[in-house]
């Protein structure tokens, strides 16, 4: 996969080793810290619950985001959305 | 020449991409010309988020895990003021968060029915948009543009 670039900061989405989550809109990536307030106003309506755990994780390697995923994926299976996970591991 | 009214192109755009925020639920029909079945759709309709861009021809490839989300809400209605531009655009963001890494390269809108019908289907061009799980997809306001003619 090509890694990519964050259109606000121009830096990639790896940063000193660390694997930041982005939002990518559109054609153009963003990492959290950098979106236009009116874009992460409106992501919050949905998605507060994992931009609120991205942004308090402190850790060097960004816990909360590979615990979102994974919770995530077991909601999917007990929701019957899927009924084993065969995706990409965080 | 002909061209279409932009007052019953607006409704064409209103049908087929229901988004407003009264579009959760219920039944669009296009009665068949001579009479009999026509087009029944069923909202809410749902955009889907594709690893494989949708052609006239093949249907499209969901990305892996969560894939789609609601329309409703998201597109409002066709402006009747803009006059020779039959086009409806979405007038919020629409997005989902991945719970896969994957490929991004374009979208499409289907109803609800059992066996979801495509409704519109594109990009202007794959966007082969790379992401990893839990990152978040997002369509910007205006770019989910339907235009007739």
């Amino acid at each position: 996969m090509t890694e990519n670039t964050c259109t606000h900061c121009a830096k990639p989405q790896t940063v000193d080793g660390l694997d930041h989550p982005m939002v990518h809109l559109g054609p153009d990536s963003y990492h959290l810290d950098c979106l236009p307030a009116a874009v992460e106003a409106a992501l919050r309506e949905v998605h507060g619950e994992l931009i609120d755990q991205i942004k308090a994780d402190t850790s060097s390697d960004y816990t909360a985001r590979s615990q979102w995923a994974h919770e995530h994926r077991d909601r999917l299976v007990d929701d019957g959305v899927v009924t084993e996970w065969t995706g990409d591991q965080a | 020449m002909t061209a279409i009214d932009q007052v019953v192109a607006n409704a064409i755009n209103d049908f087929l991409l229901a988004g407003a925020a009264g579009d959760t639920a219920g039944t669009l029909v296009i009665p068949a010309a001579g009479g009999g079945p026509g087009i029944t759709l069923t909202r809410p309709f749902n955009v889907v988020f594709d690893a494989t861009l949708a052609t006239a021809s093949v249907p499209g490839t969901a990305i892996t895990g969560t894939s789609s989300t609601t329309l409703a809400g998201k597109a409002g209605t066709a402006s009747a003021s803009v006059s020779n531009l039959a086009t409806k655009p979405n007038d919020a963001i629409i997005s989902i968060a991945a719970s896969s890494s994957g490929t991004w390269n374009g979208n499409r809108v289907m109803d609800s029915t059992g066996s979801p019908k495509r409704v519109v289907y594109g990009s202007s061009a794959p966007l082969a948009k790379g992401f990893a799980s839990a990152d978040i997809l997002a369509i910007p306001v205006g770019n989910l543009q339907l235009t007739l003619g």
